[in-house]
C-alpha cells in the first residue's frame, strides 16, 4: 500500500498534466469531441448486468423475443451514450466580468454557457472543483449563466480553476463530462481590519484632523469627473439642471492623505496591508484624495471608484509573483 | 446516513405506473396471497408517500421478507418451474418498492422492472402481448428518463416527444443486431419447464380423449406450402402411432430413449431433398415432443429428427412456438417398412363378434385389399352415426361400438378398424393427429385447430406396404371435406364447452374477417420474429452470405452494425459543430468570398451595408444587383413584422437567384 500510493499520485499528476494539455485555459472554450469524456455511470454497468442476465435468459431459452428486446435496450444503452455527448456537444463557455472581493468572502464567478445551436440542453451540471459548488441547470435558448462560488483564502489574484461540465442526461447511464479552464481573473483584496497607525515621518501630509467621521458639510457641488463615487453624485442636482454633479465635501479638497504600508505597526506584512486597506476604505468613504505607497512605489493621489479598485489590487497583487494565482 | 434528493411527485407517479402495468399480466396468474402480498406493499408505499406511515426499519423489513419467503414457500413448497422462479423474482421486486425513498434508489427496480417484463415472453409471444410487454417497457424507460430531466415541468408532449426520438434511434441498429447477431444453443440446461399444462394430443388415447380436445378452438400449428399445397382431403398431420391395445385404451410403444437408433431417411442427402416441395410448420407450445407432417414427410436437419415410421420428434419437449421445415412428396405408400409382431397383437377378452364376423369374411374368401374394401364398405353402409356426444360403453369397447351402439367419432372408427385387421392377420396400427385444416388470410397458409384432431389407421399389406385408411370419411364424409363444424352441424355440439371463442362466431363474416386478420398477423410475426433462430437465419442470409456461420455472422455485424453506429456518430458529432448561421448569412458569406476573390475584401468591422455599397461602387455592373441582395438580407434580419424564419424562406430563393446573377457579372466584368 505505502508503495502505491505515490506511485498513484505520479499517475494522477501525469493525467491530469496530459487532461491540461488536451484543454488548454482559454478566454471561450467549445466543447467538442476534443474535450468532452463519455463513460458509463455505476448505475450503467448495473443496468449492463441486467442486460446480460437478459441475454442469457433469451440465450437459454431459445427464445427470440427476449433477445430483441436486449438487443433494443443495448442499443438504447449506446444511443445513450450519443446523447450525453450531444447534450454537450456545441456548448461554448466563458466567464464573465465578476467582481473582486476580499479575502474571506465568498468569491462569485459568473460563467455564460451559450448555446449556438439553441436546442434544449437537459440536467448540466456544472461544477466549480477548486470549491465543490455546484449547480444543476437546463440550458435554454442561446445563453444561460451559472454563478458558482469560491472562498477566497489568500489575496492575490485567483482563477476558477478547473471546472467541470457534465450531464447523465437522458437515462443517467452514461456520463459525459469535460474539464475546461477559462481565462479571467479576479482580484482578492487583503481583508480589511482596523490596525495602529504610528504616524510617521515618511507621510508627506497630515492625517486629517477631526472631522473623520465622515461629518464634512456639504457646501456645494462641483461637476461630475470620471472616476467619482455614484454614491456622491447630487441627484437633485441632476433633476433640476439636467447634468451630473457630486457633492463636494467641505474637507475633501483639503485632505489629502497618503497610506504607507510602513507607518502600521504590525510586524507581519499581511496584517499591516490588511490594517491599510481598512484606512483606505475609510479614506474612500469619507470622499478623501489618497494615494499609497507599498514599499518604494508610490501611486497617484486620487478619488472615487476606480481609484480605489486600482489601489485595493496593487494591495492585493503586492509583493505576490506576477501569475499570482494563489489556491 | 443515507441521503439524497427524496423521490415525489412526477417522478414517483410515472416509476408507481411502471410498476403497476409490468406486475399486472403477473398478478392474474398469481396465487391469491401472493397477489395479496404485493397489492398490500404497493398500498403501504403510496401511504408513505402520503405521509400516513414511516419507511420501515430494518427489522420491519425483515419481517416483511420473512412473511413474504413463507407465504412462497407454503404455496409452491417444491415445485420448480420457470413459472415458479418468475413468481419468486416477482416477489422480490415488489418488496424494493419499500427501498424506494431517493432519487438514486430508482434505478435497480426499474432494472428489475425492464427484467420482470422480458420474462413474459417466455410464456406468451403473440403480437398483442408483445405490443403489451413493450409499452409496459417503455413505460420504465421513461420512468428513468423522468428520473433524469428537469422537475420543472415541461409539457409531456414535449418530453414523450424527445424520449420516443431517442427510441427511434434505436430501431436501425437493433433490426441489424437482431437479423445478424449468430445465435446459439443454449449455454447451459435449464431442467425447468414453463408450468404450462400440456396442451393437444395426448400420447394415450382413451375414447374420450378426442372429444375434449374438439371443444378446444385453440391452434394446434399453422402450414405454409412453399409450392401448391395438396387437396383438403389430403390434409393427414401424422403425429403419433397408437400400437398397444389393451381394451380400453391405445398407447404407442415408441420409447423417446430409442429415438436416436430409429432414425431414418433413406438414402437422401440434403442437397437432394431441397429438390423437393416443401412446407413450413410453425407448431404452438405443446409441452411434448413430438412434430406434426404429412406422410412421407422428410426433414434436412436434425431437430426434429424423423422416426423409421415417418414421425417427427424434438429433442426437447416445444415450451414455445416451433418452427420446422418438412421436405414432402406425394405417395399412397407411407412406409415400406416391414411391420412388427406388435402391429399384429390384441388383446384376449374382448371383441369375440368382431373375431367371428372377420372369420365370416375369411371364409368367403376375403383376404388382403378385398377384405380392407369390405370392412370400409361395413362402415359406409350399417347406420352408423357421427357424433361428438356418443353413449357411455361399459365393457366392450370394440363389439358394443360396432354391432350395438354405432355411435361415436374418429377414434372409435379408427380403432375398432384397427381391431378388425388385426384379427384378420393384417398389421395394422391407430394414427393420431390431425387432420383438415382452416385457410389462413388470402389463402397463403393453413391453420390447423384442436378441434381438427383426428385418428385413422394405417395397415400393411405384402404388395402395397403401409397405407393410410379412414373409416370416418366413410361414416361422415362430410367431416374430411369441411371439418367438424359441418359433420356436427346438425347435432350442435361443436364448441359447445367453450363460452366464448370467436369461432363460434364465425358466420359473423365481421368477426371472421378479424379473426383471420389477426391470426394472419400473428402469424407473420411468430414466423418472422418470435421462429427466428439458427435455422431460419441462415435461409433467410445465406443469399447474402455465402455460407451462414458465427464467424461470417460475425463479421457482417461488425461491418454493417458498426457502419451504421460510425454513420449515426458522425451525425451527432457533425451536427453538434455545423455552422450556425442562418442561411441567408451563409449566402452573404459565399457573395463575401467570390468578392474578396474579385478583390474587393471585407474590412474588419465595416458593416454589411458598407461593404456592399463599396463593392457596387468598384463593381457598377453588378449594383442594381447587389443592392437589391442587400435590401433582402437586410429585410430578412431587421424588419420585425414577421418572424425572421418566414421572412427567410420569404426572400431566400430570389437571393439565390441574385447571387448567381452577381457572380456572372464578376466574371464578365475586369476590375480595375
Amino acid at each position: 500500500m505505502e508503495l502505491v500510493k505515490p506511485l498513484r499520485n505520479l499517475l494522477e499528476q501525469k493525467f491530469w498534466q496530459w487532461i491540461g494539455r488536451r484543454s488548454p485555459s482559454k478566454a471561450r472554450v467549445e466543447l467538442t469531441l476534443r474535450n468532452i469524456y463519455v463513460l458509463p455511470t455505476s448505475k450503467g454497468l448495473l443496468f449492463g448486468l441486467m442486460l446480460l442476465v437478459m441475454f442469457i435468459t433469451g440465450v437459454n431459452y431459445q427464445n427470440s423475443l427476449v433477445l430483441l428486446t436486449t438487443f433494443f435496450l443495448a442499443t438504447l444503452f449506446v444511443v445513450s451514450i450519443l446523447a450525453a455527448f450531444s447534450n454537450l456537444s456545441g456548448l461554448i463557455l466563458s466567464l464573465r466580468d465578476s467582481d473582486d472581493c476580499f479575502n474571506g468572502e465568498m468569491a462569485s464567478f459568473n460563467f455564460v454557457i451559450i448555446d449556438p445551436k439553441e436546442k434544449r440542453r437537459q440536467r448540466l451540471m456544472l461544477t466549480l472543483e477548486t470549491s465543490g459548488d455546484r449547480e444543476i441547470f437546463d440550458c435554454v435558448g442561446h445563453s444561460t449563466s451559472v454563478s458558482l462560488g469560491l472562498k477566497c483564502r489568500a489575496r492575490g489574484q485567483l482563477s476558477p480553476g478547473r471546472l467541470l461540465i457534465e450531464t447523465a442526461f437522458p437515462m443517467g447511464l452514461v456520463r459525459a463530462w469535460s474539464w475546461v479552464r477559462l481565462d479571467g481573473n479576479i482580484f482578492v483584496y487583503p481583508a480589511p481590519v482596523k490596525g495602529s497607525r504610528c504616524v510617521g515621518d515618511t507621510t508627506d501630509e497630515e492625517w486629517p484632523s477631526g472631522g473623520l467621521r465622515g461629518t464634512g458639510d456639504i457646501s456645494g457641488v462641483r461637476e461630475y469627473l470620471a472616476g467619482d463615487s455614484l454614491s456622491r453624485v447630487s441627484w437633485k442636482h441632476f433633476a433640476s439642471k439636467g447634468a451630473l454633479y457630486v457633492k463636494d465635501r467641505e474637507d475633501a479638497g483639503r485632505s489629502e492623505v497618503w497610506l504607507s504600508l510602513d507607518e502600521y505597526a504590525s510586524n507581519s506584512l499581511e496584517i499591516r496591508l490588511q490594517n491599510l486597506c481598512f484606512d483606505l476604505l475609510e479614506l474612500d468613504v469619507k470622499g478623501a484624495s489618497y494615494g499609497v505607497i507599498l514599499g518604494d512605489k508610490k501611486s497617484a493621489r486620487g478619488m472615487g471608484d476606480i481609484h480605489r479598485r486600482e489601489l485595493l489590487r496593487s494591495l492585493a497583487t503586492y509583493r505576490l509573483s506576477l501569475s499570482g494565482t494563489n489556491k | 446516513m443515507k441521503s439524497g434528493v427524496l423521490l415525489k411527485g412526477g417522478k414517483l407517479f410515472w416509476l408507481l405506473l411502471a410498476f403497476i402495468v409490468s406486475f399486472l399480466p403477473v398478478l392474474i396468474s398469481l396465487p391469491g396471497n401472493l397477489v395479496g402480498l404485493i397489492t398490500g406493499l404497493f398500498a403501504f408505499r403510496i401511504l408513505i408517500q402520503l405521509g400516513k406511515f414511516h419507511f420501515p426499519g430494518r427489522w420491519m423489513k425483515t419481517l416483511l421478507v420473512a412473511i413474504a419467503g413463507l407465504l412462497y414457500f407454503f404455496e409452491y413448497r417444491y415445485q420448480y418451474t420457470v413459472e415458479t422462479a418468475v413468481n419468486f423474482f416477482v416477489m422480490f421486486s415488489a418488496l424494493k418498492l419499500l427501498e424506494i425513498r431517493f432519487e438514486r434508489d430508482c434505478h435497480l427496480l426499474i432494472y428489475l422492472l425492464l427484467y420482470l417484463n422480458s420474462t413474459r415472453f417466455l410464456f406468451e409471444q403473440g403480437i398483442l402481448w408483445t405490443i403489451y410487454v413493450w409499452s409496459a417497457m417503455l413505460l420504465c424507460l421513461f420512468a428513468l428518463v423522468k428520473l433524469h430531466s428537469s422537475p420543472a415541468g415541461k409539457s409531456l408532449v414535449s418530453g414523450l416527444g424527445r424520449f420516443f426520438g431517442l427510441i427511434s434511434f434505436t430501431i436501425p441498429l437493433v433490426i441489424i443486431l437482431f437479423i445478424f447477431f449468430p445465435r446459439f444453443g443454449p449455454l447451459w440446461q435449464f431442467h425447468l419447464d414453463t408450468g404450462k399444462g400440456k396442451t393437444g394430443i395426448s400420447d394415450q388415447f382413451s375414447p374420450g380423449d378426442i372429444a375434449s380436445l374438439s371443444q378446444s378452438g385453440e391452434r394446434a400449428f399453422r402450414v405454409t406450402f412453399s409450392g401448391e399445397a395438396p387437396a383438403k382431403s389430403e390434409w393427414y398431420w401424422r403425429g403419433l402411432i397408437f400400437d398397444e391395445f389393451d381394451g380400453r385404451t391405445w398407447r404407442q410403444s415408441e420409447l423417446l430413449g430409442v429415438l436416436a437408433a430409429k432414425v431414418s431417411q433413406p438414402g437422401l442427402t440434403a442437397a437432394q431433398l431441397k429438390s423437393w416441395p416443401s412446407y413450413e410448420v410453425l407448431l404452438d407450445p405443446t409441452q411434448q415432443r413430438w412434430g406434426f407432417g404429412l406422410s412421407n414427410s422428410m426433414v434436412a436437419g436434425n431437430d426434429p429428427v424423423r422416426t423409421g415410421e415417418g414421425l417427427f420428434r424434438f429433442a426437447q419437449n416445444v415450451e414455445q412456438p416451433k418452427q420446422y421445415q418438412l421436405y414432402w412428396r406425394e405417395n399412397d405408400e407411407i412406409s415400406s417398412v416391414a411391420p412388427a409382431t406388435r402391429d399384429l397383437r390384441l388383446p384376449a377378452n374382448i371383441g369375440t363378434r368382431a373375431r367371428n364376423w372377420i372369420d365370416e369374411r375369411q371364409r368367403k374368401g376375403l383376404t388382403g385389399s378385398a377384405l380392407i374394401a369390405e370392412i370400409l364398405a361395413f362402415y359406409r353402409n350399417e347406420p352408423f352415426f357421427y357424433t361428438l356426444r356418443p353413449p357411455q360403453i361399459e365393457k366392450d369397447l370394440v363389439d358394443e361400438f360396432l354391432f350395438d351402439s354405432r355411435q361415436g367419432f374418429c377414434s372409435h372408427y379408427a380403432g375398432s378398424m384397427v381391431f378388425l385387421l388385426r384379427a384378420a392377420g393384417i398389421p395394422a396400427r391407430l394414427v393420431g393427429g390431425y387432420q383438415g385444416g382452416e385457410l389462413g388470410e388470402d389463402g397463403r397458409y393453413i391453420i390447423v385447430h384442436q378441434y381438427d384432431a383426428h385418428a385413422w389407421v394405417e395397415a400393411w399389406l405384402p404388395e402395397t406396404g403401409w397405407r393410410r385408411y379412414d373409416p370416418t370419411a366413410q361414416v361422415a364424409p362430410e367431416r374430411i371435406l369441411n371439418g367438424l363444424e359441418m359433420a356436427v352441424a346438425e347435432e350442435g355440439s361443436f364448441l359447445e364447452g367453450v363460452i366464448f371463442s370467436a369461432r363460434k362466431f364465425d358466420n359473423v363474416s365481421v368477426v371472421r374477417w378479424l379473426r383471420l386478420k389477426m391470426d394472419s398477423l400473428n402469424y407473420s410475426w411468430q414466423r418472422w420474429v418470435v421462429g427466428y433462430n439458427g435455422e431460419t437465419q441462415e435461409n433467410f442470409l445465406k443469399d447474402m452470405l455465402g455460407t451462414v456461420s458465427a464467424t461470417s455472422l460475425a463479421v457482417a455485424l461488425a461491418l454493417v452494425g458498426g457502419g451504421v453506429l460510425t454513420l449515426m456518430s458522425i451525425v451527432v458529432v457533425w451536427s453538434g459543430r455545423r455552422s450556425v448561421l442562418p442561411p441567408s448569412l451563409v449566402l452573404f458569406k459565399k457573395l463575401e468570398k467570390r468578392l474578396s476573390k474579385a478583390g474587393i475584401k471585407r474590412e474588419t468591422g465595416e458593416t454589411l451595408r458598407a461593404y456592399l455599397v463599396r463593392a457596387s461602387e468598384i463593381v457598377p455592373d453588378a449594383k442594381p444587383e447587389l443592392m437589391a441582395f442587400l435590401q433582402r438580407l437586410e429585410f430578412i434580419h431587421y424588419a420585425s413584422s414577421l418572424p425572421a424564419d418566414v421572412r427567410e424562406k420569404k426572400v431566400l430563393a430570389p437571393m439565390r437567384r441574385l447571387l448567381q446573377d452577381i457572380v456572372r457579372i464578376l466574371k464578365s466584368v475586369q476590375i480595375k
